[in-house]
């Protein structure tokens, strides 16, 4: 069995979760699978993987391009091969009741929640049970959605639950009571009601049950995407999403790879779609490291043409600020697939940062004349109008997006953002607030919310969202910085000082600015009163005024210090040297730096002898 | 590209032209041009701000200006203000206006553009002086405009209905703008010799690295790219597309001009939801429904109209929608609907207490109910006690059209009751007066003007009524007027002999009412009668009557049309031998819309006419009284032409009596008013009578004249025969000649004359022949 082979049993899996979860209305689970499928390299190509070379080809190879004969007879599936087994298969019914499957399947496609549910009234098949208590809860979620009257609006209490999800798990339990299982089925090792039930639990917000069924079903069938999304919503820790991780590698080793039948120096699909996870866990955790990076190229040899792994990438490469690479990345994804809006909200983020407001124009252009009522749509829109100072317009744009799409998770930052502009702490707040209660992993939500109730004066407040902005990206000098001040206006010195010796420890880049750090240290060590430090990080501001050429307010008020402190201590010449050369700052300061300066001069004059 | 694919899309204000607009206030506030393009160039803003006016001297159809008119517009303004240095100043307008278009590459450097005219903007004038004062005299700039002012107004507009558009709705205008400018891409590089290349970018990417290109070059790929590009967008401002449909009915109320394609294509192609708020547009449909016949088109459109305008809580104007529904029903002959739909309105406006709509609908019931005398109704008890209402009540200032129409209406009401010359003279001069100092009313002078011509035109003063023509004719900006007047022009050429050039005047008109179905059938109307008029003249007969089968299909609420139609059927029966047929037409029409006390002229020409009969059936002593009867009704009303054919059939009645003598002395009497009179056909008959009471008298004194006597009175009778044949060979009057013919024959029989009588016998066979060649030929 070669690597070719191999390709082969990933993409049959790929293929058939993507057949599955399309035939119970998983869509985005399934659209991800085809995604993936069209993405993988061509079987030609995927020879020249093991000796590690990267075809030119592939990188023009667009999902669009076709082959030359549509039609092809030749592809047969190894049936007796044991790696083809499919890893899950409903049982098969009557053919009766697969009628009423399809006709209530078309229903559900047609949006009739509550015909669909009634149609499948009575049936006891997993499938048609699963499609029935689905569409039961869609149902709901969309009556809740018609109440609320738009986002941010008088009925829209985001707290108000499903009425129906407590009927669905008590239902759900009923059928896992080991009393009732069906004579053909056990359905407590059914995934996808195991999957239902999960994004149940999470809607009624136990994390922790919800997470255990979420990770049930996957170790049954690993190729449910949706429900991979959902498990890795819930996580709001690194460590807790490692260990589940390693967790599932151990277990799919024991389960499929130490068949004796598998080459042990082959990647099992399974692990792939572990890879997969891993990174989308490591980027939504904001970490970096080699490993991360060499799983990620390893991944994209495979998946050369696959938009939602070059996204990935190009998140990790934004969250660590390397915006240019970011911008390139999504640059290739659009490319390829142009009309493919997933994510490019991200996309005009980036452009937004680099103030690229011509790209992002026409990229609000671009969005606009494929779906103008898409979200990400909505949030470039957005993004492009706060950057034309027009943040009434922007918030507009940022409510649209959630009315369409209210688990869009950076529209509730941004709106938030956008608050702070029109100086409205209040509604920033709530806007921050729900981001983080949609995505408790978003840490700009977590800084926003610090940074409203830091305008608003209340310290104590700030304090506690910076610190869960740190822990959710600890490597993130503008949080320690915000620390720094937040623990200075609660004088509580020390620990300001540590927040500030942090980012200096992650400025430790050449050439990087750090004057007003080390200005703000000194202070902060002269109200300790330790006056060697004062000294010491006073003449480190001074320092990278004369090693950078940095002339700013704190370099001089620095200099001005230091000329006050030398001439106190009789070091004229010094003090001399440092009032000047002082030409930045208040008038005040100025003639004050002068009359230091005349002093030294005077008292160096008469210490010298007469000529 | 067809205009079926165009989409139109609405915005509140702003529109591509607009941004043109925009960079030329911009290089004027810059002070960037020479100081003296400043008049040619504000002109041009000021024209295009306020957009397209009635009071114009060149009417012309509502259309969106395109970048070429504007241009065009700046150069004859600069032509005209510096007639030597203005093509200079033009071209350097329009370098700055090209590179202010062609500078803006992207949307959003026309963001900018646009959102940066506020800086052109100050509240108010201390708050400009003291933004002057505060910056560096070398970026003052040289005007800055406030709020307030005209031009500020416009760039405040511009700026902020810019700003409360949507994204889509911005990247619509960009695309508009790119396509609006396009054309002018070949003119900008030829004036800057700029080749492929395009300036930088002055509002857009000023950040390195901001490098749109890869997604400019995604555009290509998007799948509906090929369906928008079949679609054409084109993006009109709600306040311009409001201002041209009102000018568009105006010019279709007022002038019946006809709307172009484009501006049709708009109005088909705006989206449903769009209509609706601008009910304008189904009004527009309407006058044009109305104008191609089509009742159930302009009945919906006239109803829809309404519906949206009841929409928008104008419950007010539900007197104007009964109003214009009664003139619907009018104008295609419903009257029983028109008048029940009158009847409301009336009620509704009374109710309403609106004064203006109640005297409107009251001289429009009189004008309606002028054409119908048969029409009964109850809504004033006499035409004289009605326009005395008017009269009174419409002299107030703010009714001056009406007032002048009420004039109008009583010189109208005095000329069909047969009142006196004096009295309409009288209503016409108090008409003329109140049209003159009514302001801009044109409509209302031009109609004074055509009904003094009308008038005089009865009166029998021809000069007077081809001056009030021609003064009509300069005064109307309506196409559907002209034509009326230049078929008045026809009339006179036709009643004045000269056949050919009346006919040749109509044949002209025939391009300007081929888009109005309502105009052209009124317009073949009166062809028909004169071709009718003169096919009986001619003999011929059956011509005739096929115009009188085609003018019978017809169905024309004007009464003098109906009343001419009558008596050419009348004559025509009387012509062909067909006598009780001619009696009954005369007494019908006498029974009907010709009564003495409604409508006196058509009263006393019908009974002409009758006398006409009466010749026939030897009834002359009748035909004598009737016609002394006729004079006296003609003369106390001025119809002086009526009066001069009273005077000819009384003449008639007299030879045929044996009274040559007294024939001879009418005719005398009254031989200057027929010299002066313009009707060829009566002043040819009047020598003819004249010659015919001379032979008969010559025939019973010839013995006792001496020789110089009777070469004298030979002489004035082959004079007046000569000139009898002249006139009516002329006017291809044959029988009318065989008659003069028929005289000269008896004359020369009488003197012995050979060499006479062969030439009129000769001249009567040929003549006959003639008359026998068209009676019998079918045209």
């Amino acid at each position: 069995m070669n690597q070719s082979l191999e390709l082969d049993h990933l993409k049959f899996q790929l293929r058939e979760a993507t057949e599955l979860l399309g035939s119970l209305g998983l869509y985005q689970g399934s659209k991800w699978c085809a995604e993936a499928l069209n993405g993988i390299i061509s079987n030609d190509l995927s020879k020249n993987l093991s000796s590690d070379k990267k075809s030119d080809s592939d990188e023009t190879l667009s999902i669009y391009d076709l082959e030359d004969n549509e039609y092809d007879n030749n592809e047969t599936t190894p049936v007796n091969d044991p790696l083809y087994n499919v890893i899950f298969k409903f049982p098969k019914v009557q053919s009766k009741i697969n009628d009423k499957y399809q006709f209530a399947k078309s229903l559900f496609d047609c949006k009739e929640f509550d015909r669909c549910s009634q149609t499948l009234n009575g049936l006891k098949s997993s499938k048609c049970i699963f499609l029935r208590l689905y569409s039961k809860f869609l149902s709901h979620e969309k009556k809740k959605e018609e109440e609320t009257e738009g986002v941010l609006g008088q009925n829209d209490n985001y707290n108000s639950t499903n009425p129906s999800i407590p009927l669905i798990l008590k239902e759900l339990d009923q059928l896992f009571d080991e009393n009732n299982n069906h004579k053909f089925e056990n359905y407590s090792e059914n995934p996808f009601l195991l999957y239902l039930k999960g994004i149940l639990l999470l809607r009624q917000k136990f994390n922790s049950l919800a997470q255990q069924t979420l990770i049930k079903s996957l170790k049954i069938y690993p190729f449910n995407w949706s429900c991979w999304v959902e498990l890795i919503s819930s996580l709001n820790n690194l460590d807790q999403s490692l260990q589940i991780l390693k967790d599932f590698e151990s277990f799919f080793e024991i389960k499929f790879l130490n068949k004796s039948n598998f080459n042990n120096n082959q990647i099992h699909p399974i692990q792939i779609i572990v890879k997969i996870v891993k990174i989308v866990i490591n980027q939504e955790f904001f970490q970096q490291s080699m490993e991360l990076y060499d799983d990620l190229n390893y991944l994209l040899q495979i998946f050369p043409n696959f938009s939602y792994l070059k996204t990935q990438k190009a998140l990790i490469s934004y969250h660590s600020m390397d915006y240019q690479e970011a911008e390139d990345l999504f640059d290739d994804i659009l490319t390829n697939d142009p009309l493919r809006l997933d994510d490019m909200d991200i996309y005009s983020n980036i452009l937004y940062v680099m103030e690229k407001k011509s790209k992002l124009s026409y990229l609000a252009q671009f969005a606009s004349s494929i779906d103008r009522f898409r979200s990400e749509t909505c949030c470039i829109v957005a993004n492009y109008y706060s950057l034309k100072f027009e943040h009434e317009k922007a918030i507009m744009y940022y409510r649209r997006a959630l009315t369409l799409n209210r688990n869009c998770l950076s529209a509730w930052t941004l709106m938030g953002h956008e608050f702070v502009e029109l100086k409205n702490s209040h509604a920033a707040i709530e806007s921050y607030r729900r981001a983080v209660d949609t995505n408790i992993k978003d840490f700009k939500a977590w800084y926003g919310l610090g940074q409203a109730y830091e305008v608003l004066d209340m310290h104590l407040y700030s304090l506690y969202y910076y610190q869960r902005a740190c822990t959710l990206k600890p490597l993130d000098k503008r949080i320690w910085q915000a620390l720094g001040n937040c623990y200075e206006k609660l004088n509580k010195f020390k620990d300001s000082i540590k927040s500030y010796k942090k980012v200096l420890n992650l400025n430790e880049v050449e050439n990087f600015d750090n004057s007003s750090i080390f200005f703000k240290l000194a202070l902060l060590y002269e109200k300790l009163l330790n006056s060697d430090k004062v000294y010491e990080f006073m003449k480190l501001c001074y320092n990278e005024e004369i090693n950078l050429n940095v002339k700013n307010d704190e370099t001089a008020k620095a200099r001005l210090w230091l000329s006050k402190f030398e001439i106190k201590n009789k070091n004229f010449e010094l003090a001399y040297n440092y009032a000047s050369d002082f030409n930045h700052g208040t008038s005040q300061e100025i003639e004050e730096a002068r009359s230091i300066a005349r002093e030294a001069r005077n008292r160096i004059n008469s210490k010298l002898p007469n000529l | 590209m067809s205009k079926d694919n165009l989409k139109v899309v609405l915005t509140p204000s702003l529109a591509p032209y607009k941004v043109v607009l925009l960079a030329l206030i911009a290089a004027y506030c810059a002070g960037i041009l020479p100081s003296k393009t400043n008049r040619p160039l504000l002109t041009v803003i000021v024209k295009y701000i306020e957009g397209p006016s009635v009071l114009d001297k060149n009417i012309q159809t509502g259309s969106l200006p395109s970048l070429f008119e504007i241009l065009r517009s700046l150069r004859e303004s600069c032509l005209k203000a510096y007639p030597e240095e203005g093509s200079n100043y033009a071209n350097d307008i329009e370098i700055r206006a090209l590179h202010a278009l062609w500078t803006l590459q992207s949307l959003d450097s026309l963001y900018s553009f646009i959102t940066r005219a506020k800086s052109l903007l100050v509240k108010n004038y201390r708050e400009g002086k003291s933004f002057i004062d505060n910056i560096p005299s070398s970026s003052v700039p040289k005007y800055l405009l406030t709020e307030s002012s005209f031009l500020g107004s416009f760039v405040l507009n511009c700026v902020s209905s810019f700003e409360s558009l949507e994204f889509d709705k911005i990247d619509l205008l960009w695309k508009s703008f790119v396509k609006f400018r396009a054309s002018s891409k070949s003119i900008y590089e030829d004036r800057l010799q700029l080749r492929g290349s395009l300036p930088s970018d002055l509002f857009g990417a000023a950040k390195d690295g901001d490098d749109p290109h890869l997604l400019v070059s995604l555009f290509d790929k998007l799948p509906s790219l090929s369906i928008e590009a079949k679609n054409e967008v084109l993006l009109i401002s709600q306040e311009d597309l409001v201002n041209l449909l009102e000018y568009q009915v105006k010019i279709l109320e007022n002038y019946g001009a006809v709307t172009t394609p484009e501006f049709r294509a708009i109005l088909n192609n705006m989206p449903q939801s769009e209509t609706g708020k601008i009910p304008t547009v189904h009004y527009i449909h309407y006058l044009e429904c109305l104008r191609e016949a089509d009742y159930e088109g302009a009945f919906n459109y006239l109803h829809r109209y309404f519906d949206y305008m009841m929409s928008y809580r104008r419950t007010a104007f539900y007197h104007y929608a009964l109003l214009s529904l009664a003139t619907l029903y009018a104008t295609f002959n419903c009257d029983g609907e028109a008048i029940r739909a009158m009847e409301e309105s009336i009620s509704v406006a009374r109710e309403n207490k609106d004064v203006e709509c109640l005297n409107f609908l009251l001289t429009w019931l009189f004008n309606y109910l002028k054409d119908r005398p048969n029409l009964t109704h109850e809504f004033y008890v006499s035409n004289d006690q009605l326009l005395q209402f008017l009269k009174s009540r419409t002299s107030n200032e703010s009714f001056k059209s009406l007032h002048t129409t009420a004039y109008q209406s009583d010189a109208v009401q005095n000329m069909l009751s047969g009142g006196s010359v004096v009295s309409t003279l009288e209503s016409l001069t108090k008409s003329l007066y109140i049209s003159v100092n009514c302001g801009n009313d044109f409509s209302s002078f031009v109609s004074h003007c055509s009904l003094a011509s009308s008038f005089w035109y009865r009166a029998g003063q021809f000069d007077l009524a081809e001056i009030y023509n021609e003064i009509a004719l300069d005064s109307s900006r309506s196409a559907s007027e002209q034509v009326l007047i230049q078929t008045r022009k026809a009339y006179l050429e036709f009643t004045q002999g000269s056949i050919e050039e009346s006919f040749s005047r109509l044949e002209k008109q025939q391009k300007q009412i081929s888009s109005d179905l309502r105009l052209s059938k009124d317009f073949s109307n009166h062809q028909l009668l004169l071709l009718t008029e003169q096919s009986i003249r001619a003999s011929n007969y059956y011509a005739a009557q096929s115009y009188l089968e085609k003018l019978e299909a017809q169905d024309y609420p004007n009464i003098d049309m109906q009343g001419q139609h009558k008596y050419l059927l009348a004559q025509w029966n009387l012509e062909t031998g067909n006598y009780s047929a001619a009696h009954e037409i005369f007494l019908e029409t006498i029974s009907t819309f010709a009564k003495r006390e409604t409508n006196k002229f058509w009263f006393i020409k019908f009974n002409l006419l009758n006398c006409d009969l009466f010749l026939q059936s030897d009834l002359s002593v009748r035909m004598l009284s009737t016609s002394i009867q006729c004079l006296n009704l003609s003369t106390s009303s001025g119809y002086f032409i009526l009066a001069l054919e009273s005077i000819l059939r009384i003449t008639r009645a007299l030879i045929n009596v044996g009274s040559y003598e007294d024939a001879k002395a009418v005719i005398d009497a009254y031989s200057p008013l027929f010299e002066q009179s313009a009707d060829l056909e009566l002043k040819s008959k009047a020598n003819e009578y004249k010659a015919a009471a001379s032979i008969h008298l010559y025939k019973q004194r010839q013995n006792k004249l001496s020789k110089e006597d009777k070469f004298t009175v030979i002489s004035k009778i082959i004079k007046s025969l000569e000139i009898a044949i002249d006139g009516f060979k002329k006017i291809s009057s044959f029988k009318e000649i065989e008659n003069c013919l028929v005289l000269q024959e008896n004359l020369a029989t009488l003197i012995n004359h050979t060499e006479l009588l062969q030439h009129a016998s000769k001249a009567l066979e040929n003549i006959k022949e003639k008359i026998e060649q068209n009676s019998t030929s079918l045209y």
